[in-house]
């Protein structure tokens, strides 16, 4: 048997490469490009690529990372249960510390080091990713109904010693109900760092900087179609319960003869509008125009007074054409707020302060 | 055997008696001979409904807009309503010429400024002459919500 033999130039040697080694692209992650689909059907099933430049800069850390993504989808498209994720580099160092794999939910197991969140500071929450994730991260152009969702690299990942690697995710996710269109959005970052803010690394050669030294983001809006005329566009107006617009079953355009309703009992959070027992509720519309002007009937006139249809609602009939008096041109919206007689009470959309805002629907 | 010839021939006279001569009608001339559909006239507009449900009620002057029909020709009455050749999905045009589908019995009347063709269903039918009521039925901005218009003479 061959005796071992300590040879402490070896050990030296071997003590100094180990760091570069097991170099893992931690501090700057860019996100160079997504790939998605500009438009596509209720249930249909996309694949959405997410390229990601990581760069080591200067750092040696040989702690192993979890890689983390965060995606920005509409809850009713249930991602957590309904996507599937991974990420790809073609960096393989060993079969513990793969430069791909597939990318599970976080579990929001706050006790293990790999699922510990950190914040803008840098320092450890308690709180979940996601949760974190929620509430520091914007939710892009949507007006709500939207969630970030966390995934991590289902085992630490080492990318090796190069200095800087490019490498993706690659989503697969069926399209869901309810919008006919959405902004998704997409979040990479590691455990180590976690949200922590730093100014981008300078050194970054890519148009647009990473948000933070440590993560990045990324926006882009996809449309829908097959959702159905109750449909909305996330990233539209919001919706309101005070105000509806309707014409037939299937929706409507501002050529057909579209009946505006009035609900005065559905004021912010459910409780009633200050025009609530009023005796007369007059409609304020301003018609957008596709050539981007506006028409605005504010006058509180008799044309304007809005017929009691039921207890506290109201309601009025128009052809949007000639209630604006708009001759070949496109109405594209039309916004709304409600009056009393005199214009002394204002009922604007509940919890945003403006006008309720409509465009077509019509599937 | 007296019996049997009396038998028989009570029988044959009776089916005799029984065949009288066939009735014979006068036919006018003029029956049998397709007239064109007259529409000529003043329409006034009688009643809007949207998708079947009646909302003539809901709008103001619905029922001022009127229909002037005459020898190949229409002009729309000023209106807050939307008609067939209004709308901003094409250039809109309140008069021009028209024509049945079948002048015998139409089934629709195509209104056209000479480049655009806008064709309308009769939501019923119309007599040769003399007709009060007039239905035409159509969409205009999202295909599936359908209107009906009844003129009345």
């Amino acid at each position: 048997m061959k005796r071992f033999k300590f040879n402490y130039k070896t050990f030296i040697f071997g003590f100094l490469a180990l760091p570069l080694v097991f170099l893992f692209v931690t501090s700057c992650f860019d996100i160079t490009g997504v790939t998605q689909p500009a438009s596509a059907k209720v249930g249909e099933i996309i694949t959405i690529t997410v390229n990601v430049n990581g760069s080591t800069e200067t750092e040696s850390n040989q702690n192993y990372k979890f890689l983390r993504l965060g995606m920005l989808a509409p809850k009713s498209w249930d991602i957590a249960n309904k996507a599937t994720v991974r990420f790809d580099s073609d960096i393989v160092i060993s079969a513990d510390r793969p430069g791909s794999g597939p990318m599970i939910v976080d579990s929001g197991d706050v006790t293990f080091w790999g699922e510990k969140s950190k914040g803008l500071d840098g320092n450890e929450t308690g709180n979940k990713v996601v949760d974190d994730m929620n509430s520091i991260l914007d939710i892009g152009e949507n007006y709500g109904e939207s969630e970030w969702v966390a995934f991590r690299s289902e085992n630490p990942v080492d990318l090796g010693s190069t200095k800087d690697e490019n490498f993706t995710f690659t989503v697969t996710v069926e399209v869901g109900p309810d919008f006919s269109g959405a902004q998704l959005g997409y979040w990479v970052g590691s455990h180590q760092n976690g949200f922590k803010q730093e100014n981008a690394w300078d050194g970054s050669t890519h148009t647009t900087p990473a948000v933070s030294r440590h993560w990045d983001t990324f926006f882009e809006n996809i449309v829908i179609t097959g959702a159905g005329a109750s449909a909305t566009d996330l990233t539209g107006p919001a919706p309101t319960y005070t105000a509806t617009v309707a014409a037939g079953v299937d929706g409507y355009t501002f050529d057909d003869i579209i009946t505006i309703g009035f609900d005065a009992k559905e004021g912010y959070l459910g409780a009633n509008t200050a025009l609530y027992n009023a005796g007369e509720v007059y409609m304020c519309a301003t018609a957008l125009l596709g050539d981007g002007t506006t028409v605005a009937k504010v006058d509180r006139s008799a044309a304007a007074k809005m017929t009691l249809s039921g207890a506290d609602t109201w309601s009025k009939t128009i052809w949007p054409p000639a209630y604006f008096g708009v001759n070949n041109q496109i109405i594209t919206e039309i916004h709304l707020n409600f009056q009393n007689a005199d214009g002394s009470i204002v009922v604007k959309n509940p919890g945003y302060g403006t006008d309720m805002v409509f465009g077509e629907v019509c599937q | 055997m007296r019996n049997i010839l009396f038998l028989t021939l009570t029988l044959t006279l009776t089916t005799l008696i029984s065949c009288d001569e066939a009735d014979t009608f006068d036919v006018r001339q003029d029956a049998l001979v397709d007239y064109v559909t007259d529409i000529n006239g003043t329409w006034t507009l009688h009643s809007v409904h949207r998708d079947g449900s009646d909302i003539t009620s809901h709008i103001p002057s619905a029922t001022g807009l009127t229909l002037q029909v005459e020898a190949g020709s229409f002009t729309l009455g000023s209106s807050n309503l939307p008609f067939p050749t209004l709308g901003n999905a094409r250039t809109p045009f309140s008069s021009g010429s028209w024509s049945f589908d079948d002048d015998y019995q139409p089934t629709s009347i195509n209104f056209t400024n000479g480049t655009d063709v806008i064709v309308t269903s009769l939501a019923m039918p119309l007599y040769a002459s003399n007709n009060s009521s007039m239905g035409l039925s159509f969409s205009m901005g999202c295909g599936a919500t359908s209107y009906q218009y009844n003129f009345k003479k």
